[in-house]
Parts: C-alpha cells; sequence; structure tokens
C-alpha cells in the first residue's frame, strides 16, 4: 500500500526543524529512521500533511554513556564498546528492541518518542471503520475501556524510556523558547493520545543525559514478549539497584514499560525497601509490590493479569542476577 | 453392532486379504547418476539474485492498479450500490459490483458458493462489494472513497456453536442452500466395526475436547493477478496460483467464455502452503475489469487482504475418545470434529471428511466412528493448509495415546511400534497402504534421541515427547470427474539438443520444476544444464490439477518419467540405427547411448539427437492415471491415495515454570517418502514443516474481536523466527514405494502434523500437565502449571487431613 501524500521537509539543523515545526503545528510529524511512523502513515493512523525528516541534520549522533544524541541508531548503542562496557543496560535494552534491520534504522529518539499501540488503533481503515474508530484516530469512543471519557488508553512500548527512567536520565529538549532539560521521569503522561506532560508545543528531543552516577548502579532490563525478535513488549522492566558492602539496599529504582500509556517509575512503593538486607526473600518482595502497583489493559499480546505476574517475576530475576545477594539461596 | 465392513476390513488388517494391487518394487534400477543426489533447486539462483520474476514483477504499458472495496461488515444485506461518483473520477477506467458477474464458482463442484465480489450480501468482514481499474493506487483508493454501499446489517454468527443451532426469530442463514434451517455447511459420519463394544470392553480409554484457532499459511509473496483482454478478444492471466487449471475452468465459467479464449500463466510462486489453492475471487475481478477497461489490470493484496482471502486450517473444537486393550494395542477411535469453515466452501467438504478418516493409520485401527460438521461462519473461509485435515485430529489422537501410556506405565514409542501398520495392507477404510517404513522411522528416532534415557527421566522442566503421523501421497480422486489423467508431460528435444519440458504442475517453491527435471534427466543420463521446464501456460502446458494433495512429485513425477522412457526409447532406437547394435544392449547414461557389451560402439547425444530429429523435434507425452482402488461407501474416496507417506518425530523441549514459556531443544524426524530424489529439497520440507509446525503449536492463532480480525499482519500474527526454531536432526527413510516415480513418494505434508503432539507430548513429561487447546502459549501454560500446583496442594492438605 502507499503513503498518504505529505510534503516532505529536509532542513539541515536542529533549528531549521524547530522551526518548521512552528510554522506548521499540529499539521507536521517529525521522522527519522521511519520505522514507527511510516507503517502508522500506510494505515491512515493520523497523517499529517507535512513531514519533517532529521535525516540530514548533523550533530545528532553522539553516543556515550553520558550523552546519546537523538539520532544515535539504535544498532550503535548496542554495540558501543563504550556503552557496554560503562552502561551495559543500555546495550541490553537497544538489542532487546525489534529487529537487527529495523535497528539499523531505529533511532533514540525515535524509540523515545514512539506512538502509543492499542489493538483498536493500529489497523487498517476498514477495520477501524468497521468500530466505528477509536478515540485516538478518528472516532469518539475508546474501544478498550468502554465508557472511558475521554481517556486513551493506548499503551506506550518505548523501551529506552523504561530503562533511562532508572538511570535518573534528562532530555535536551529544543523549541521555539530555546532549549531546555528535563527529567525524563515525568516527561510522558499515561494518556496515550496526551502522550507527553512536560513537552511544550513544537519542542523536540535532541538528546538524553544520563548522570555520570548511573554508572555505579547495577542495571538491567528484561523483555516480554512471545518471539524473541521482532515484537513488541508486552511488558519490559528495568531495575537499577545499588547494594552496600554491608548488604544493605542503598538504591533501588523499577520501571516498567508497555502497560499503560508511559513508562511507569515505581518509586512510591520502592521507598520502604531501602537499607533493607538484600536477599532472595526480599527480591520476591519487591517483585509483589511492583506487580500489585502495576496496572495495565487488554491492547497488547498477552493479558495484563498475566503481564503484571512477569513483573514479579522479572524483577525478582532481575535483581538476583544484577546482585549475587538477592540471588536463590540454593 | 458391526458394520458390514467390519468382517473384511479385520481381515484384512491380520493380512489374510492380499488386496493390494502395487506389487513390491524391482531392484534393478538403483544405479542412479542424478537420483538420490543433492541438486540445487533450478531456479535457486535466479531467486537468490533477486531475478525470480513474480506476478507482482510483470508490467505491462497501459496496466491499470486494481483496488477491491472491503465490507466492515460481518453479515449484511446490500441494499444499494452507488458507484456513479467513481466512475466518474479522472484515471478511473472501470468500475465493479458484485452483479456484474454474479455467477458462482469454488474449488469443489459441489461448493460452488463464492462470487466474484458480494452480490446480494456480505458474509464476512473484508469481503469485496466493488473494485476498480484505474491508472494509479492513489486515484483507485480515492474512488473506493467515493462508492456508496448501502446495507442492512444482519445477524453475525461469530462462534462455531451458533452456527450448529437452529435459527431463531430475525436470523439469516449465511448461505441459503444449506439444507437445515441452520448454518450446517456438511456432515460427515462414519463407523466402522463396533465403537461402542470397543470402548465397553476397553482395558484403557482416554479421552478429550480439544480446541484449535485458526492458523494461516504465511506465505511470503502475498497474492496478486493481472489480467489482459487482448486485441484478439483473448483473456489472459498471470496468478499466483497452485492449481491453475481449476482456475482456468471457474474463469472460464463466471466469464462466460470458452476455455480456449482463457490463457492461464503461472508465474513464480512465493509460497502457497495451500492458501493459494482456490480459484480466487480477485482472478474474476481482475478478468472483469481488464476486459471492461480493455487495458491489462493487477492487483496485488497487502497482507491483511491475504488474510481476508485466507483459505487457512478450520479453528476446530474436536472431542476424541481412544480405547486400548491390556496389551497396549488400540482397539477403538471415536472422533467427533466440528469445524469453523467461515463465509465459503472451498475446500470444506474434503476437510470434513480428512479429519475423521486420516485417523485410520499409522496405526492398526480395528473400530472407527467418526462424526465431522462443518459450519459456515461470518468469518474469512477456511481451507486447505498443508496438512490438510489431518493435523488437528492428529494432535488429540497422539495426545490420547501418550496418556493411557502414561497412566499404564508403558513405553509410548513401544506401544507405537506395537501397533504400527504393516507394509503391504489396507486399513478399516479400505486404504491400500503400500511401502510402509513407519516402524523404521520410529526405531531412527528413538535411537537417534537418547529416548530410552530421556523418557521420564529428565529434570522436572525438561521434557521429550514423540508424535507420529501418515499422509496421503496424493488424492486419488480427481475433483472434477474426468477422463483426463491427474498428470501429463510433454516433451520436446529439437536440433540443439535441448530437452523442454512442458509440464502444467505448479511449482510453487517446493521445487516441482526441479524434481520433473531431475526424472527426465536421470532417464536421458543427461546433466541438469539439459534441461529447461516450461509450466503452467495453459497455452502450452498439459494440464496437471494442481499442487494441492502432496501429489506432484508421485503424480507428475511419474508423467515425467513416462514421458521420458518414451524419448528413451526413440532415442535409443536411433543409436540402434546409427551403430547397427541391437536396442536391447544401449542405456543412456553420461551423454551417451551406451553400449553394454561394445562400449566402442556407444553413441554419442549429438548423433542421436541427429538422427532422431531427422522428420523433426522428437517429442513425447506421459500421464498418470491412479488405478483403482477403494472401497464401495458413501465417502470411499476421502483420504485414498495411491500410497501414504510415514513419519515420527521426537521433541525435546523445555518450559519456563515461572512464566510458561516452551523452548524446544532439538527435534529428531524421520519420515519415510519412499525414496529421496532429493534429499536437499525433502530436508528442506521436513525442516520447514517442523518450522510451520511449530508455530501453530506455540504462537500462530488468528486472533478475532467479533468479526475483526486483530492480527492481520506479520508483526501481530507471530509465526516463529529463525531464533525460534531448535535444531532438528532429519533422516530420510527409503521404503522404495512400488508404484511411485524410482520409489519416491510424498514429502511436502506429511511432516506437519507429528510436530504438534511431539510438542504437547513433551510439554507433559517436562511439567505433567495437559493443555487442550492451541497455540500454547505461555499465559496457557503458566495457567495449567498453576492449576496442577493448585491440585497438588489441595491433595496434600486433604492427606494431611486424613
Amino acid at each position: 500500500m502507499e503513503l498518504p501524500a505529505f510534503e516532505y521537509h529536509r532542513p539541515a539543523t536542529a533549528e531549521q526543524v524547530v522551526e518548521l515545526l512552528a510554522r506548521y503545528g499540529d499539521d507536521a510529524d517529525v521522522v527519522a529512521g521511519g520505522t514507527d511512523l511510516l507503517p502508522n502513515y500506510k494505515n491512515r493512523l493520523n497523517p499529517k500533511p507535512h513531514v519533517v525528516s532529521l535525516a540530514a541534520v548533523a550533530g545528532l549522533n553522539t553516543c556515550s554513556p553520558t550523552y546519546l544524541g537523538a539520532l544515535a541508531r539504535l544498532v550503535e548503542i548496542e554495540r558501543s564498546p563504550a556503552i557496554r562496557s560503562a552502561l551495559p543496560v543500555l546495550a541490553e535494552t537497544a538489542a532487546a528492541i525489534s529487529s537487527p534491520p529495523l535497528r539499523e534504522h531505529g533511532t533514540l529518539g525515535g524509540n523515545l518518542m514512539l506512538d502509543t499501540r492499542c489493538y483498536y488503533f493500529n489497523q487498517s481503515p476498514v477495520w477501524r471503520e468497521s468500530k466505528d474508530y477509536c478515540l485516538k484516530a478518528d472516532g469518539t469512543q475508546c474501544l478498550v475501556v468502554r465508557n472511558s471519557t475521554g481517556a486513551c488508553y493506548a499503551t506506550y512500548s518505548g523501551e529506552l524510556a523504561c530503562a533511562l527512567t532508572v538511570l535518573n536520565a534528562e532530555l535536551d529538549l529544543l523549541g521555539p523558547d530555546g532549549p531546555r532539560t528535563v527529567p525524563i521521569f515525568g516527561f510522558f503522561h499515561a494518556d496515550g493520545i496526551v502522550r507527553f506532560a512536560d513537552r511544550k508545543p513544537g519542542e523536540i528531543v535532541v538528546g538524553v543525559r544520563i548522570p555520570e552516577a548511573a554508572q555505579r548502579l547495577k542495571a538491567g532490563y528484561m523483555k516480554l514478549r512471545i518471539r524473541d525478535s521482532i515484537d513488541f513488549p508486552s511488558l519490559g522492566i528495568a531495575v537499577a539497584v545499588q547494594v552496600g558492602a554491608d548488604g544493605l539496599v542503598r538504591d533501588l529504582r523499577v520501571a516498567n514499560t508497555a502497560m499503560t500509556g508511559r513508562p511507569e517509575s515505581f518509586r512510591a512503593v520502592l521507598g520502604p525497601f531501602a537499607g533493607r538486607p538484600a536477599s532472595p526473600d526480599l527480591a520476591a518482595e519487591i517483585g509483589t509490590a511492583v506487580q500489585k502497583a502495576s496496572i495495565g489493559y487488554r491492547n497488547v499480546p498477552l493479558d495484563p493479569k498475566y503481564r503484571k505476574k512477569m513483573s514479579a517475576v522479572f524483577v525478582r530475576r532481575l535483581l538476583a542476577r544484577l546482585d549475587e545477594r538477592f540471588g536463590e539461596a540454593e | 453392532m458391526a458394520t458390514y465392513q467390519d468382517e473384511k476390513a479385520n481381515r484384512r488388517l491380520s493380512g489374510e486379504l492380499p488386496e493390494v494391487t502395487g506389487g513390491r518394487r524391482r531392484s534393478d534400477d538403483d544405479d542412479f547418476e542424478l537420483i538420490g543426489t543433492r541438486v540445487p533447486l533450478i531456479d535457486a539462483r535466479s531467486k537468490a539474485a533477486g531475478e525470480t520474476v513474480y506476478t507482482d514483477d510483470i508490467r505491462f504499458p497501459g496496466m491499470l492498479v486494481c483496488k477491491i472495496l472491503r465490507a466492515p461488515w460481518a453479515h449484511a444485506r446490500i441494499d444499494s450500490i452507488d458507484t456513479s461518483a467513481a466512475q466518474a473520477l479522472p484515471g478511473v477506467h472501470a468500475v465493479m459490483v458484485g452483479t456484474d458477474a454474479p455467477i458462482q464458482f469454488g474449488v469443489l463442484p459441489i461448493s460452488q458458493d463464492e462470487t466474484a465480489l458480494a452480490v446480494d450480501k456480505v458474509r464476512h468482514l473484508g469481503e469485496g462489494v466493488a473494485a476498480v481499474a484505474a491508472e494509479s493506487e492513489a486515484i483507485a483508493l480515492q474512488a473506493l472513497s467515493l462508492i456508496d454501499v448501502q446495507v442492512t446489517e444482519l445477524k453475525a454468527f461469530l462462534k462455531r456453536r451458533e452456527s450448529v443451532r437452529d435459527l431463531r426469530e430475525g436470523e439469516e442463514k449465511i448461505h441459503a442452500h444449506t439444507r437445515k434451517d441452520n448454518n450446517i455447511h456438511k456432515r460427515v459420519k462414519q463407523h466402522f466395526g463396533d465403537v461402542p463394544e470397543a470402548f465397553a470392553t476397553a482395558a484403557h480409554t482416554a479421552e478429550g475436547t480439544f480446541t484449535f484457532k485458526g492458523i494461516n499459511h504465511g506465505f511470503t509473496e502475498p497474492i496478486a493477478a493481472i489480467a489482459h483482454w487482448t486485441p484478439e478478444q483473448r483473456l489472459v492471466v498471470w496468478t499466483s496460483q497452485q492449481v491453475p487449471h481449476y482456475t482456468h475452468k471457474a474463469l472460464a465459467k463466471v466469464m462466460e467464455m470458452p476455455m480456449h479464449r482463457i490463457r492461464v500463466i503461472k508465474p513464480a510462486v512465493g509460497g502457497g502452503f495451500g492458501g493459494k489453492s482456490d480459484p480466487f475471487p480477485h482472478e474474476m475481478v481482475v478478468s472483469w475489469l481488464a476486459r471492461a477497461a480493455g487495458r491489462p489490470v493487477k492487483i496485488l493484496f497487502d497482507r491483511e487482504e491475504v488474510f481476508f482471502s485466507n483459505h487457512g486450517r478450520h479453528p476446530t473444537e474436536s472431542t476424541v475418545k481412544l480405547a486400548m486393550d491390556d496389551d497396549g494395542m488400540i482397539t477403538g477411535l471415536d472422533v467427533d470434529a466440528l469445524i469453523d469453515g467461515g463465509a465459503f466452501g472451498s475446500f470444506g467438504v474434503v476437510t470434513s471428511y480428512y479429519n475423521g478418516v486420516l485417523c485410520h493409520g499409522p496405526y492398526r485401527l480395528p473400530n472407527f466412528k467418526y462424526m465431522g460438521t462443518r459450519v459456515y461462519s461470518n468469518r474469512p473461509v477456511s481451507g486447505a493448509m498443508r496438512g490438510h485435515g489431518s493435523v488437528n485430529t492428529r494432535l488429540c489422537t497422539e495426545v490420547l495415546l501418550d496418556d493411557i501410556c502414561r497412566e499404564a506405565g508403558w513405553d509410548p514409542i513401544e506401544v507405537r511400534l506395537k501397533n504400527a501398520l504393516p507394509e503391504f495392507t489396507t486399513v478399516i477404510s479400505e486404504f491400500r497402504i503400500t511401502s510402509n517404513g513407519f516402524s523404521e522411522c520410529l526405531r531412527q528416532v528413538r535411537d537417534r534421541s537418547g529416548w530410552k534415557d530421556k523418557y521420564g527421566k529428565l529434570p522436572h522442566g525438561r521434557g521429550i515427547g514423540v508424535g507420529c503421523g501418515f499422509y496421503i501421497s496424493g488424492s486419488a480422486l480427481q475433483i472434477h470427474k474426468s477422463k483426463l489423467p491427474h498428470s501429463t508431460v510433454h516433451l520436446k528435444i529439437d536440433g540443439d539438443g535441448g530437452v523442454t519440458i512442458h509440464t502444467g504442475a505448479a511449482d510453487i517453491g517446493q521445487g516441482s520444476d526441479t524434481m520433473v527435471a531431475q526424472v527426465v534427466a536421470e532417464v536421458l543420463g543427461l546433466p541438469m544444464s539439459h534441461m529447461r521446464v516450461v509450466a503452467v501456460d495453459t497455452d502450452m502446458s498439459p494440464v496437471d490439477l494442481g499442487s494441492y494433495s502432496s501429489r506432484v512429485t508421485f503424480m507428475n513425477g511419474l508423467a515425467a518419467k513416462r514421458a521420458a522412457e518414451d524419448v528413451r526409447d526413440q532415442l535409443i532406437a536411433a543409436a540402434a540405427k546409427i551403430s547397427g547394435y541391437a536396442p536391447e544392449s544401449f542405456e543412456l547414461r553420461g551423454g551417451f547411448a551406451y553400449n553394454r557389451h561394445w562400449p566402442e560402439a556407444s553413441v554419442p547425444y549429438s548423433e542421436l539427437i541427429e538422427e532422431a530429429t531427422s522428420d523433426g523435434a522428437l517429442t513425447a507425452k506421459g500421464s498418470y492415471h491412479s488405478p483403482p482402488m477403494g472401497g464401495a461407501y458413501k465417502g470411499a474416496g476421502a483420504g485414498l491415495s495411491p500410497t501414504y507417506s510415514f513419519t515420527a518425530y521426537v521433541c525435546e523441549l523445555e518450559v519456563d515454570v515461572e512464566t510458561g514459556f516452551i523452548k524446544p531443544i532439538k527435534v529428531w524426524a524421520a519420515h519415510d517418502c519412499g525414496r529421496a530424489l532429493n534429499p536437499l529439497a525433502v530436508e528442506g520440507q521436513i525442516e520447514g514443516s517442523i518450522h510451520m509446525g511449530l508455530g501453530q503449536a506455540l504462537m500462530e492463532e488468528m486472533d478475532y474481536d467479533q468479526g475483526a480480525l486483530k492480527n492481520a499482519n506479520f508483526l501481530d500474527y507471530r509465526i516463529p523466527t529463525s531464533s525460534q526454531t531448535p535444531p532438528m536432526d532429519v533422516v530420510l527413510v527409503e521404503s522404495q514405494d512400488p508404484e511411485g516415480p524410482f520409489g519416491a513418494k510424498e514429502c511436502g505434508e506429511g511432516g506437519l502434523a507429528p510436530i504438534l503432539p511431539a510438542v504437547a507430548n513433551a510439554l507433559a513429561d517436562a511439567v505433567g500437565v495437559r493443555v487442550n487447546k492451541l497455540p500454547l502459549t505461555p499465559d496457557v501454560v503458566l495457567a495449567a502449571i498453576e492449576r496442577k500446583q493448585r491440585e497438588e496442594r489441595r491433595k496434600k492438605k486433604k492427606d494431611e487431613v486424613a
């Protein structure tokens, strides 16, 4: 199927991108690798008359353990020796995304800004017509949660955001009012249409700052999907942990993806675990806490109850893998 | 209560009635140059180079793009269609609606229930209601958006059980022609022997109700076709097809033209697996539009449209009961299968039989009862898919067999060996079994997998399981009764010495072109480079019925062999004439008519050709008719085949007991293909079958939300990738079929079914749970494991209380 017609812009600087976005407002989309946007366009999912490409923008390709440019390709993050040694969780997460050919094209920025997904949204025009369309494209009702009173429950599937959340990363944005830096935690909005809580109109992500302190954490990522390639996550869990020489938990962070409209952080429920001695039982307790605090919807593969249950298993397995004091006592 | 066949069948089983007509194979033809060698497929280079021409690669000047307007309703009466705005759009050359070509067609003469486009009602979401031919895809899509279709929606039938019951007030049948006041399309009943008696006297019984989701073939090349209405008023159609001959017939019917005014050409096909083995609505649509527009018209489906076309494996619910005696011999089998046919008939009547009759092997079965029910529903049509009709019931029977073995403490492989059909026998339904390497298959996988050290002995979470099967090697019964042979091959050799092979057999990627070339080259003692295959152009090719029922190697191979033997005789006559030696002293080999007694009298091929073509090109034909066989009862032709393949698999796997994920570790596969003409190709078919079967076993499913398929794309319809495919140890068992070409029989389909029960049985061995539905996705497996844990806890508690 052909793409719908649109005007294609190929500016050379990030400033020009921002200018174009300011000019066209809601009538423009940004494209980098195209692996998310173009399939959606083919399905006529909110196509815009203007598409602004980042392909010719220079200077956004940095790929280091402390700074990632928006145009760093997933395959570069996956293979960077510096990242693999200093922040293996990022390489591990990048390697879990999609399939090798798509990682050649996909970018960090694209994965962060991935559109939310839903069984009732990512469908062809005739399919959506059969359901009288959904809130997120051409319709007035949510087909996942009936009577949702205007909320969209489409699921965020970006995976690097999940890992970057536990690393306390910050996003460098550039907009009509100039650059600013915001924490990734709090950047996303749970509503599948709103998507961003802390992004001003016309702002683009140009890069991600990762504090050096993150390198002192032990961090890992696990992904739930039926096939171990290609599939979007049905659940992603990132864990970062630091256990002192005394065996007490100093720092513990968990985030998930593919459960709601944004990566969820579990700061609120993890607080009580600080200062407690790392043990297999504690790992199980933490897993259960995350499971209980998780919500999910029936709009991606595998039912929410199972995905929540896997949250506990993944948290426990990650902790055991990251620090042997969480490991099984066998 | 014994039926009339009972006594006869039992006598056959005990070997008293030597009715097999095949006779044992002569052993004097083992000295081959090409047969049995690993020959790369003749189109492998062009495919690897990206130069193979598929239907969509063909372009003509002035060619128009066809798009079909697809219904967003599952079941609706069409009140009106207004195409005037579309017709007026510049760039649109023709617009078509259902009433333009209302003649019904279908692959089976008894199920002519499809039309080019919906005529008076829509029967599934995605069915075509109108079509346009325009100068570009953009214009075609715009034209579709201008077509106004008014309908009255009807109650849609989306559950198997609903289609069985009688209609209620205000409901309308999907098809008016069904016999009763419900949506049952076909009901098949069989009873051989005395099943109630077998169960009454059985030492062991097992039963279960199993549910299977519908699955799709997932072939790579999407469906495509081009039609051209020529200045000579002929219709030429290029189409990605497994059964060009049936398309040819259906086009003649729908277009109301004699067959000789229609030419059907099959370009290279990128996979079919049964999903391209019906005449299709879109073939009628492009043909009608090409005639209306006077220009070539092409259609290329997107993947969702391929899923709308479907014809995949029927969603199935089967209740199966198995009875065995004290010695571990099977005494009875009772199968009740309810299959969801979707909106149309397709091959469904055959599927209705196959779900039962393809249980008649590979074990001795003295008593058998079957009820098969195929219903219409408002979903895309189900049809034939690799392993047609045999796969789902096979899982049920193999799993129940294992259940009884576990309960009785028997080794599942030894029990299977004990029950294995011998060679040269007949089964209860009067299929004749000739060559049969089944027991050897079982012994091979048993020994190679280390079964005896593993079964029941692996640590919790790791298991090993066996699954078996047999399959037809070509349906002996023709779909359309006629005097035509099942298959014919024409050969022509002209002065350049190249051998032109005209065959109607459809190479769909399985390698049938290579097979005929290899057979002819072997007989003529020439290298493969002399062979050129001209396949499936109905103006040039003799009729072959198509690539279905695993018939091509056996039937087209025999036709090719016979044609080549005719040519061989002509060349040897030429050698005799040139040399003056007796024809009997010559054989063709290594590019010579080789004289066995006086090698110096051998004549090179170039001289033979000169002599043999002295009055024009050397030509010959060869054909295959299946011999008379089978019983006289109703439905006796279903499942009847000149010979059968046999298969045994063992699968070892790991189950993650906390997540429910199954990871196949290794598959040991033994398949009796009679003789492997080309082991490279046969192994490929077996490996492909295992991969495809693992898809159905572990992850593939057509997942509907009401009438709408939620996963009509290759992201959400999850076919295993190479990283989920385990190592496979493939052994080819060569039982030397007495009738097959050089002893060969099928290898394309029979290898699929056994992997499903091998996985299910290994799962039971690994964690002790039995899941009676497919696919075995991790959530389903985990739920079963947890259910078992709860039961064990409850039991333990009870024991403690007691």
